[in-house]
């Protein structure tokens, strides 16, 4: 089985217990304006051009079937909309301005590359993290490679955003240890503003896996002047009392580095909000506490 | 006249020294023994030099301009002429004209009589075409002669336990059973008078630390000269009873006999320590400021090469009181760091754990110490490679930049190099040296066409071959001369068995007589092979033919094929093909170079992969490679993965890199580089790292600690990084100390972490 993804990424040390592989599959349902990834949301590989390395040499124009590559006035420009990203610029374009996001790969292929480093795993208590995006939106083949990697004796993590159907949570589980559960806006109304789709799927299926005992980390990324407010904490707070199946809440600070992946993939960034620094991330830490969230991190 | 017993204190009073010790080398031929014995009388008066004002110990060492060591600064051995000393000589202001001439006659004498000299004279014609030059650094070419006896790592533990009175009489003893025909016992008699020579030393910084005391106001530098003069009139007549003698003794012998390794420190001390401990004589605090201030002498005396001080590790006879010492060593060189000793620890799984969690402690504060030697995969490999039993393999011991021999029973040197990458590279071009155009190596009808991988692959193996056959019987070469020089008398005192046999060290009396052969650009040798066996062979994108032009014109006009090549899989990234071709090599260099001690006296023949800065001033001289590599850049480090080519992450690098085989050298360099956050936010993780790549196979360790950014910061601001270090391949070194490209290779290595 096929699918598409953006990166495999060894010895990350952010996703899941100890020491793991996270594979990004391609493809989002949501789409929050914050998003750090923003080679995440297409389902397909996309072009990214680099302005600053190109030397405008044009060897890349000749051979675009699509026309995507123009010469405007002795620069090169590219227009995104026309490329189908079959990859033929890059093999010309020696000082690595174009590139690819994504690619089509099988199950097995990746499997045998995560297994390389299942003697870090085993000592470590990490495995296999399934990213993206959301990997559930390519379900067959996330639910193939879940599937393979317990075959495997591999431990699992499914990164998501807990938008979908409830079916896909129901057949998946069983191959996920635990759940990377990204939790974002508590109003509804904020929720379809920034992430562009209704929350309330998200907290049923939540509500879900707490039912079926699954293991959960709640994500939680705060961003100023968006969700730092009470009402979010509140929730936050309640669900963590709620739902037994939370271990633990990861707070995540927003940061702008994605910033910059907007501009090579000629995509807009539309916020203006500052990183924040450490003394407001201790700050929300500490209202999570003192509201009875014993466990909660930064993540 | 220079008054008898002191040291020379200008260059006229040098040169009348020189010239004694010239007289007594005449005047001794026929007796190689006796003449290194009277050698040194004069010898050790241009070799010391005086106690300075905050020493703790004495033991300052400086290389006259003619003298004998194993392993002066210069590559050169034995009787030896320094002539970059001579130059300086020469613009002495002070110098008369007289003792001008007299330095001009002893020159010519010495350029005549050196030991390098004669070894050279006595090169077959092959190996005059093979390794007749020892210019790696300016001159192309496949391999070279290195000259020195390094590696040495003497029996201190036995000095510290005998003494001079114990060692003295062991001499006497065996003297006592042969006859006064017989060779040994001129040894004998030579090393009786050595140990004189060494007590002439101690009373004479006994004296000197008299004189000192007439002027010297200051109560505690009074307390401790007092101290100081008490150790030297001590040691002629009895063996050390303190820590800070046993540390003395130590080193003055190792200054003496120009031994520039540390052995076994925390087993040679280790007693001596608990002991003063127990009976208050020191206390902690004490013990650290002697060490500290030892380390500190011992850095001024230089070769970052070489000094290695070992601790930890399987067979040592009192580990308990080693380990306590051991982790106070460990702390001495947090604190002073510098970059000298290169101290090393060896671990294993059931050693006391504090040990290693210290270790890892000094590292993570930026002193790239200790090295980490895995005695789990290290003592089977040694048993192996050098084909000894496990009784011997155990007291394994690195040297110099990584080297292993057997502690006092093995010599080891590294006596030639090997550059794997431009034997490819002449290989290709069919026995001419791309970079001189002159003829090189085996002539052009050894060689087919390379129809087939196989066949180029095979010539490559062969002219590595010719070369690697050179290369060990000039090391048989060196021994054989350097052993009818000299007995090389300090070395053999505390030598297995030279004693036992009454033989010099390289004169058939050490119990194993290895050798070495340092091998650079295996990685880009490995990813060159692949990258032409992948497109020119298998996926034929371009002929050879073309590719050869490609290196030729070092990719000008071929940027696009040189991106292609540069994105073929690398070693390094744990995939299975290239790393197998990784294999391949390293396994034929390292089988062919082991299989030579069949063909030579020596009793195992070894690569070592270890890496100093060869591998940048190589690269500078050696076209451009297959694996997109240009001309002059500098070639992977070590056993590690090309620089910025290991793309897979920090496993996937330790994953490839233990899988060259390390049953079969002796010793490859790891480098890595981690962050600081690494070793203090994720050091649970890092810790699992670690012991999964040891538990995997990983043999050894170097790590260096630095924080994102801040060695880009240190090219651009080098006055705020006075004390950034950071490890090379075998050695440590202030970053700022280093030259621009050697500064640039080490920014370029991936940053884990």
């Amino acid at each position: 089985m096929n699918g598409i993804i953006f990166d495999i990424q060894k010895f990350a040390l952010h996703d899941g217990p100890g020491i793991r592989t996270t594979v990004f599959l391609k493809g989002c349902p949501l789409k929050c304006v914050w998003c750090c990834n923003p080679e995440s949301l297409s389902l397909k590989p996309e072009l990214a051009f680099n302005n600053d390395k190109c030397t405008n040499c044009m060897k890349c124009i000749p051979v675009c079937e699509t026309g995507a590559l123009i010469n405007a006035a002795g620069k090169l420009e590219v227009q995104f909309d026309k490329c189908t990203a079959c990859g033929d610029c890059i093999d010309v374009c020696v000082d690595e301005a174009l590139s690819i996001y994504g690619y089509e790969t099988d199950v097995e292929s990746i499997i045998s590359e995560v297994e390389k480093d299942k003697s870090y795993f085993t000592k470590s208590g990490g495995g296999l993290t399934l990213s993206g995006g959301d990997a559930l939106l390519q379900f067959d083949f996330a639910m193939t490679l879940l599937k393979s990697a317990k075959a495997k004796g591999i431990s699992t993590c499914l990164q998501t955003e807990g938008f979908g159907a409830r079916d896909k949570f129901e057949k998946i589980s069983p191959y996920v240890d635990q759940f990377l559960f990204d939790y974002k806006i508590s109003n509804e109304e904020d929720h379809i503003k920034y992430t562009g789709v209704s929350g309330n799927q998200i907290i049923e299926n939540l509500e879900f896996l707490n039912r079926i005992n699954a293991e959960i980390i709640l994500r939680c990324i705060i961003l100023p002047g968006i969700n730092d407010n009470e009402e979010h904490f509140a929730k936050i707070a309640k669900l963590y009392k709620d739902y037994k199946s939370i271990e633990k809440i990861e707070l995540m600070a927003y940061h702008n580095y994605g910033e910059n992946k907007y501009k090579l993939l000629g995509k807009e960034y539309s916020l203006d909000i500052k990183s924040v620094d450490n003394k407001t991330v201790n700050g929300w830490l500490e209202i999570l506490r003192t509201k009875g969230v014993n466990k909660v991190i930064k993540g | 006249m220079l008054k008898k017993k002191t040291l020379p204190q200008n260059i006229n009073e040098t040169v009348e020294l020189l010239e004694e010790y010239t007289s007594i080398h005449k005047m001794y031929a026929e007796d190689i023994n006796q003449r290194e014995a009277r050698c040194f009388k004069v010898l050790w008066r241009l070799m010391f030099k005086d106690i300075q004002a905050d020493d703790l110990f004495a033991g300052r060492v400086q290389f006259p301009i003619f003298g004998f060591s194993p392993q002066p600064p210069e590559v050169i051995v034995g009787y030896f002429i320094r002539e970059n000393a001579l130059l300086e000589a020469y613009n002495d202001v002070n110098l008369v004209d007289e003792n001008r001439r007299k330095l001009k006659r002893m020159a010519d004498y010495w350029r005549r009589e050196s030991t390098v000299t004669k070894a050279k004279a006595a090169f077959p014609e092959e190996m005059k075409k093979t390794v007749g030059s020892d210019n790696y650094i300016n001159e192309s070419g496949i391999a070279f002669s290195l000259w020195r006896m390094s590696g040495t790592q003497l029996d201190y533990d036995k000095l510290l336990r005998l003494g001079i009175p114990g060692l003295r009489e062991e001499i006497v003893n065996h003297k006592s059973k042969v006859n006064k025909s017989d060779s040994s016992y001129l040894l004998y008699t030579a090393m009786e008078e050595s140990l004189n020579t060494f007590c002439d030393v101690c009373n004479y910084f006994a004296e000197s630390i008299s004189g000192l005391l007439e002027s010297e106001k200051d109560f505690s530098r009074i307390k401790d000269l007092e101290e100081m003069r008490m150790i030297f009139r001590s040691i002629p007549d009895s063996k050390p009873d303190s820590f800070r003698a046993a540390a003395q003794i130590m080193y003055l012998y190792s200054a003496i006999s120009g031994s520039l390794n540390y052995g076994r420190i925390d087993e040679y001390l280790g007693d001596f320590y608990i002991h003063d401990l127990e009976t208050r004589k020191i206390d902690e605090d004490e013990a650290l400021r002697l060490l500290s201030n030892l380390w500190k002498i011992m850095d001024e005396r230089g070769h970052r090469y070489d000094t290695r001080m070992t601790i930890g590790g399987k067979g040592r006879r009192n580990e308990n009181n080693a380990d306590k010492l051991a982790l106070l060593i460990m702390e001495t060189s947090r604190l002073v760091k510098r970059i000298t000793p290169q101290l090393t620890l060896r671990f294993d799984k059931e050693q006391n754990h504090e040990l290693y969690q210290k270790g890892l402690d000094v590292i993570a504060d930026g002193t790239t110490y200790p090295l980490l030697y895995n005695d789990d995969v290290n003592i089977p490999a040694v048993q192996k490679a050098f084909e000894v039993s496990y009784d011997d393999a155990v007291q394994y011991i690195p040297f110099g930049c990584g080297e292993y021999t057997l502690y006092h029973r093995s010599v080891g040197t590294p006596s030639g190099v090997i550059n794997l990458l431009h034997a490819l590279s002449v290989t290709l071009h069919k026995g001419i040296d791309p970079v001189s155009g002159k003829p090189m190596g085996l002539p052009d009808e050894e060689f087919g066409d390379f129809n087939s991988f196989e066949e180029l692959f095979n010539a490559y193996k062969k002219q590595v071959g010719y070369y690697l056959r050179n290369l060990a019987q000039h090391e048989e070469l060196e021994y054989k001369v350097c052993g009818e020089e000299a007995p090389y008398l300090f070395l053999s005192l505390l030598y297995d068995d030279c004693i036992k046999t009454g033989k010099g060290i390289f004169s058939g009396g050490v119990q194993h007589l290895g050798g070495t052969m340092e091998a650079y650009g295996n990685t880009n040798t490995a990813d060159s092979l692949y990258a032409i066996k992948k497109a020119v062979y298998d996926d034929k994108l371009f002929t050879l033919d073309e590719l050869i032009k490609m290196l030729d014109a070092d990719f000008i006009g071929y940027e696009r094929e040189r991106k292609i090549l540069l994105n073929l899989p690398k070693y390094g990234n744990d995939i299975y093909e290239v790393d197998e071709m990784m294999k391949e090599v390293h396994n034929h260099v390292c089988n062919y170079t082991k299989d030579q001690k069949n063909h030579t006296c020596l009793d195992s023949y070894l690569v070592v992969i270890i890496n100093n800065d060869t591998h940048v001033y190589m690269g500078e001289n050696t076209a451009a490679s297959a694996d997109g590599r240009k001309a002059g850049e500098y070639m992977a480090n070590g056993n590690s993965p090309m620089d910025s080519m290991d793309k897979n992450g920090v496993t996937a690098f330790l994953n490839s890199i233990v899988k060259p085989d390390p049953t079969i050298h002796a010793g490859a360099v790891q480098n890595m580089k981690f962050s600081k956050e690494m070793f203090t936010k994720y050091r649970d993780k890092l810790e699992i790292l670690l012991e999964t790549y040891f538990e995997n196979g990983g043999a050894q360790a170097m790590i260096t600690v630095v924080d994102k950014g801040e060695l880009e910061d240190a090219i651009k601001n080098p006055e705020k990084y006075p004390n950034l270090i950071v490890r090379v391949g075998g050695f440590s070194i202030k970053f700022v100390d280093l030259p621009p490209h050697t500064q640039r290779e080490i920014l370029e290595r991936t940053l884990h972490g």
